[in-house]
């Protein structure tokens, strides 16, 4: 092999300030044509989605007259959010799951907490260029929303929503593969346990929640069931029960909070019987707790990864 | 002189299995301290402790009177670690590599590339700064591993086994550099399961077994106090009864005797070796030579046994059991 003199990078003072592993991680994730051709495969997969979902949109309701385009619009809305929420369940957390124990794989890992770096520095560093990466790509589809609003039957609160879902579902999930490459011995061990919480918090919080609908308190709002339930103020518990499961998978999360949008106008605040008297109780939406739930549960691993790392004996 | 560092009653368990057990160690300043053992012996371990890599299970551990436990950060900061095995990052370059070390140890980016420029001379890898790391050969390696291990200006150097898996010239080349550093007053502790391969690198050396120590002190002392005769090897042409009967008058040979290897029989002339134990310096071995050559005995060889070290060890460790 031919010598070759080493490369000069440029230094500057900002640079002093930048976490090097961040910028290290940011440089891998995004430089080269692999980040470039992954997000252009998703937004490709994503437009294509929402065009079938036009297509079929526009067939079923050719014969609506003026409401048709509103029908048309609210199904690509729903297409969008549903691959958006697919990529920030699925795809952010693919991104961290090795972030740790791939480290100790490449036998790295003792190198880098040799140096000055904190446990919290290195656990975020790995974490930002994860989460921008998602994030990258959840910003990048959103331009095709326009299609939605163009049709129209969506609002901008809606939309709203449908962010705040995506992110924080992006956020927690991310932060749940990296507190499990921390604990985990492998990346294998890591990617098998976080998709088994993820898979375990999407489905088997829908099957809970389809249990208790069905035999405790009937969802469909001003149904003569739900207010027999009400009337003998017996529905309270349920309803709890009822809200922090749709609450926690944020497919259930989008549905109510779009079903309660459209049955009261209200996006923030949520009712199990709106065709109710006044005095119905109202609850934070669905979409308002999960984001307040997966941000603090987020919280919570951060410190319990920074905990595992901050032992010398990991 | 003061002591870099320092263990007492230092013990670590793996589940059942005892790593460490009760170690008193101490290392002192600018010196050179080889840490011998089989695998197994805690070397490793007890290197990683001193690295605030891993927590003590009991007992103390201080660098330059820094707590592992209570100060693990300080302690990093002045200590150089380099593993047996050499972690890399892939689409990364020599001069990249140990840039961005220097960065992850706070080194002002100013002075991050003269710093690699320098270190990557000081290991003779000046010519491979542009080199992707998967490229470098496990000699090369080794060296940017120790130029990494340099990069915040460490005062106490922890080598685990750094010769191991080189071939000759890997050897030469990492023993050379690490020849240097002690000359730039770093405390160096190399672990190493062959006691030979540390004979010239450290003044002081430990020997461990099973998580114990075994023996210690000065390199020369303790191989004197441990085997006060040297092994030699003596091969040489023809019959044997010259040499034998030279040696049985010399009041320093002990045990000498002939050896029979077939592969060294045949067609005359004749080889014979002859081993015997010497209790004696160079002075005296010189005038033992001299005694067989005016016997007339043939020599071809006369040395100090290679595996005496290693033979020395297995006795201490015997010993021990």
């Amino acid at each position: 092999m031919e010598p070759d003199s080493a490369p000069a990078l440029p230094a500057t003072s900002r640079r002093d300030r930048i976490n090097p592993l961040a910028l290290r991680e940011l440089d891998a994730r995004m430089r080269g044509g692999h980040a470039a051709g992954l997000l252009g495969v998703l937004i490709f997969v994503t437009s294509g989605v929402s065009l079938l979902v036009y297509a079929i949109a526009a067939l079923v309701s050719a014969n609506q007259g003026a409401g048709a385009s509103r029908t048309v619009g609210t199904g690509v809305f729903y297409a969008l959010v549903g691959m958006q929420l697919i990529v920030a369940a699925f795809a952010a957390p693919a991104l961290t799951c090795g972030a740790i124990s791939g480290e100790r794989e490449r036998r790295t890992f003792d190198l880098l907490r040799s140096t000055a770096l904190t446990p919290w520095q290195i656990l975020l560093s790995k974490l930002t260029a994860s989460l921008g990466f998602s994030l990258l790509i959840l910003l990048a589809t959103l331009p095709l929303f326009s299609l939605a609003f163009l049709l129209g039957g969506i609002e901008l609160s809606q939309m709203g929503m449908a962010v705040c879902l995506s992110v924080a579902t992006a956020i927690l999930f991310s932060v749940m593969g990296l507190c499990a490459s921390c604990y985990a011995g492998s990346t294998v061990s890591a990617v098998v346990v976080t998709y088994g919480a993820i898979l375990l918090i999407l489905i088997g919080s829908g099957i809970l929640l389809l249990a208790l609908t069905g035999f405790l308190l009937p969802l469909t709002a001003g149904t003569a069931a739900g207010g027999r339930a009400a009337a003998a103020g017996e529905s309270a518990l349920a309803q709890v029960a009822t809200l922090g499961l749709m609450s926690l998978s944020p497919i259930s999360a989008f549905v109510a909070s779009m079903l309660n949008f459209d049955n009261r106008n209200d996006m923030l605040r949520f009712s199990f019987n709106p065709g109710g008297p006044v005095s119905e109780p109202l609850w934070p939406a669905p979409f308002v707790i999960l984001t307040v739930l997966y941000l603090f549960a987020a919280i919570v691993l951060l410190f319990l990864a920074a905990r595992r790392l901050s032992r010398i004996d990991p | 002189m003061t002591s870099a560092v320092e263990t007492r009653t230092l013990t670590r368990r793996f589940g059942k299995t005892v790593a460490l057990d009760g170690i008193d160690f101490s290392a002192r300043t600018s010196s050179a301290h080889g840490l011998v053992g089989p695998l197994g012996s805690g070397k490793t371990t007890l290197l990683r402790i001193l690295a605030a890599l891993l927590a003590p299970g009991g007992g103390e551990a201080r660098v330059h009177g820094l707590s592992v436990s209570a100060d693990p950060l300080a302690v990093r900061s002045i200590t150089g670690y380099v593993p047996a095995e050499f972690g890399q990052y892939s689409n990364m370059t020599a001069s990249e590599y140990l840039i961005f070390f220097a960065a992850c140890h706070g080194v002002p980016s100013s002075e991050r590339d003269p710093l690699a420029r320098d270190l990557l001379q000081l290991v003779d890898l000046g010519h491979r700064g542009g080199t992707p790391l998967e490229t470098l050969s496990p000699g090369m390696r080794r060296r940017l591993s120790l130029a990494r291990a340099l990069t915040h200006d460490p005062l106490v150097l922890l080598l685990d086994d750094p010769l191991g898996g080189l071939d000759p010239r890997g050897r030469v080349e990492v023993r050379e550099l690490i020849r240097e550093l002690r000359l730039m007053g770093k405390t160096i502790l190399i672990t190493s399961r062959n006691m030979g391969e540390l004979e010239g690198l450290c003044d002081h050396i430990t020997l461990l077994e099973r998580g114990r120590i075994v023996a210690t002190g000065e390199y020369a002392a303790l191989a004197s106090r441990l085997r006060p005769h040297r092994p030699m090897l003596i091969t040489f042409l023809g019959e044997s009864d010259a040499a034998l009967a030279v040696a049985g008058s010399n009041a320093g040979v002990f045990d000498a005797r002939l050896v029979a290897d077939p592969t060294l029989a045949g067609a005359p002339p004749l080889v014979s070796e002859m081993r015997l134990n010497f209790d004696g310096d160079y002075v005296e071995a010189s005038a033992l030579l001299n005694d067989l050559l005016r016997a007339g005995v043939q020599v071809v060889s006369f040395v100090e046994r290679a595996d005496s070290l290693e033979a020395m060890f297995e006795e201490v460790r015997d010993g021990a059991r």
